[in-house]
């Protein structure tokens, strides 16, 4: 190791690659030479998992992987596509997003509603704001046996599991996004005769929308984590009963189409998100577009 | 003139805690008249704005202010995600009296765009034609120019001056610019320690021009008097601000 270490370049390193193109940078040689290399930039980051699934699918067919292990990536696809045929795939797929959304609605509803009244009133601050911290604190998996004792397994249950974890991030992000309005601003538009409900609608709640946006983020990833954790514990429709059902039956591609559906609907979600941002803050990037 | 709000001040003091920022301040201030407030910082010229602006209550004395101020403060306080359009609007009774506002202070073909593409400048402008969309009595100027570069300043002390000449309003400017205040202003008022110190009436007809003798030496004049006592004794030729 020390050997190599401090041995002088071999031709093949790195190092003597690197000098080698430097010297041999003719203006020719050069322009063809960056074209071909932005076309490969733009391939390079490809290539890992196409040689991954290449290798995977290799690996399975030969029979060192066995499906009860790993099913093949072809097998999946072709799982996926049964699915799409029998139209399975679309009910469960807006099984789930129905149920996540549900949730999202009744407890990020409330966080917001809740975070503006603790942001824009000192009065609903004080009385509020600590119960809502130590409520904090709990993780909404942990309530779970209460959940069942509480709600039974059925839809309540999970709607309530879900709207307890995407409460928090809207609260907080939105009362701190209230918090967080330039008091220079509320003074000027105070001077300027803006006041109550329009200082709220015109000053204070697009001021808090970035902080909003953010929580909003959080609040998603909270949402599909749970939304994961609540169908394992029972349903009768949806991604989490496809995954179960199949496990039973060692469908081990069916259990795999259902992670891809979850990471599917997590970045639908993003990108929705990511678009609202768009819209809602083009105030912030005029500069950038200008 | 009849267009402008008239000022009275007696006996007026300020103080935050045990801190008096301003003590016993007696001044009138004539309807159309330009006055101007100098002094070091700290030596409560904003906290006299800001009682007359209605945005801090007397200590003591009386303050009587015969219409509502309009006011601009040294950094714009633009709203943001409102475009240039939709802030001048906050200040102005008519969409009318927003595009000729904004005409007054050449951004006419601005109004449809984010205060962020704004340069300094043109967002003091902005909220110059925000202050003077409802063709206010009385304007408040709080350090306006303070954050600009000497060109833009230039620029902004002429159409304000412009501005003022045209509509008659009243104007009480905050400054720590000496030259600004006497180029402005038809009386200079001097703050020290919270108390008029000094008094100074500008009389030089307008447009007034940067670099004439008048002004000049009355610039002079004030800013020996706001380093008096204690670095006056120091104050060398070769030392210039």
């Amino acid at each position: 190791m020390s050997v190599a270490v401090t041995s002088p370049a071999k031709p093949g390193d790195a190092t003597s690659k690197a000098m080698d193109q430097t010297r041999h940078r003719t203006p020719g040689i050069g322009t063809t030479g960056s074209t071909v290399g932005n076309f490969g930039r733009a391939l390079l980051p490809l290539v890992v998992p196409v040689l991954l699934l290449a290798a995977w699918q290799v690996a399975s067919v030969s029979g060192a992987l066995p499906p009860r292990i790993l099913p093949a990536p072809l097998a999946v696809v072709a799982a996926a596509k049964a699915l799409i045929v029998s139209g399975d795939l679309w009910r469960h797929l807006s099984v789930s997003a129905a149920r996540a959304f549900l949730g999202l609605a009744v407890g990020g509803g409330i966080g917001f509603a809740l975070g503006l009244l603790t942001g824009a009133s000192k009065w609903a601050e004080t009385f509020l704001d600590g119960t809502v911290q130590m409520l904090r604190a709990i993780p909404n998996l942990a309530l779970l046996p209460f959940v069942i004792i509480w709600f039974g397994i059925g839809e309540e249950a999970k709607t309530f599991l879900i709207a307890f974890g995407v409460f928090f991030p809207l609260y907080l992000n939105t009362y701190h996004g209230i918090r967080s309005v330039d008091p220079d601003l509320v003074e000027m538009a105070r001077a300027y005769g803006v006041r109550g409900a329009a200082l709220f609608w015109h000053v204070l709640l697009p001021g808090a929308t970035p902080s909003v946006l953010v929580g909003l983020r959080f609040a998603l990833g909270s949402m599909w984590l749970t939304l994961i954790a609540a169908e394992a514990l029972a349903a009768q429709s949806g991604i989490g009963y496809l995954t179960t059902t199949a496990r039973e039956f060692m469908q081990t591609d069916v259990v795999l189409v259902g992670a891809l559906l979850y990471a599917l609907l997590g970045k639908a979600a993003d990108t929705a998100v990511r678009l609202l941002e768009r819209v809602l803050l083009r105030w912030q990037t005029a500069r950038a577009s200008n | 003139m009849a267009n402008g709000a008239s000022i009275q001040l007696n006996g007026v003091s300020k103080a935050f805690g045990d801190r008096r920022v301003l003590d016993d301040i007696s001044l009138t201030i004539a309807p159309g008249e330009f006055v101007a407030v100098v002094g070091k910082s700290g030596c409560g010229k904003s906290t006299l704005l800001r009682l007359v602006a209605g945005l801090e209550t007397t200590t003591e004395g009386m303050l009587a202010v015969s219409a509502a101020p309009r006011l601009m403060f040294q950094d714009a306080r633009l709203l943001p995600w409102k475009r240039v359009g939709e802030n001048v609007a906050l200040g102005s009774p008519s969409p009318a009296a927003t595009a000729s506002a904004l005409a007054q202070v050449g951004l006419a073909d601005r109004d449809r765009d984010f205060p962020a593409v704004l340069s300094g400048g043109q967002k003091q402008r902005v909220a110059l034609a925000r202050a003077l969309a409802s063709a206010p009595p009385l304007l408040l100027l709080d350090e306006p120019l303070g954050a600009l570069d000497a060109l833009t300043r230039a620029e902004m002390q002429t159409l304000l001056s412009d501005l003022w000449r045209e509509r008659g309003f009243t104007a009480l400017l905050v400054t720590h610019d000496i030259e600004e205040a006497v180029l402005l202003a038809d009386r200079v008022i001097l703050l020290d320690a919270g108390r008029i110190a000094y008094t100074a009436l500008v009389t030089v007809p307008r447009p007034r021009r940067r670099g004439n003798a008048e002004i000049a030496a009355l610039t002079d004049e004030l800013l020996t008097r706001i380093l008096a006592p204690q670095a006056v004794a120091d104050f060398a030729p070769s030392f210039t601000i």
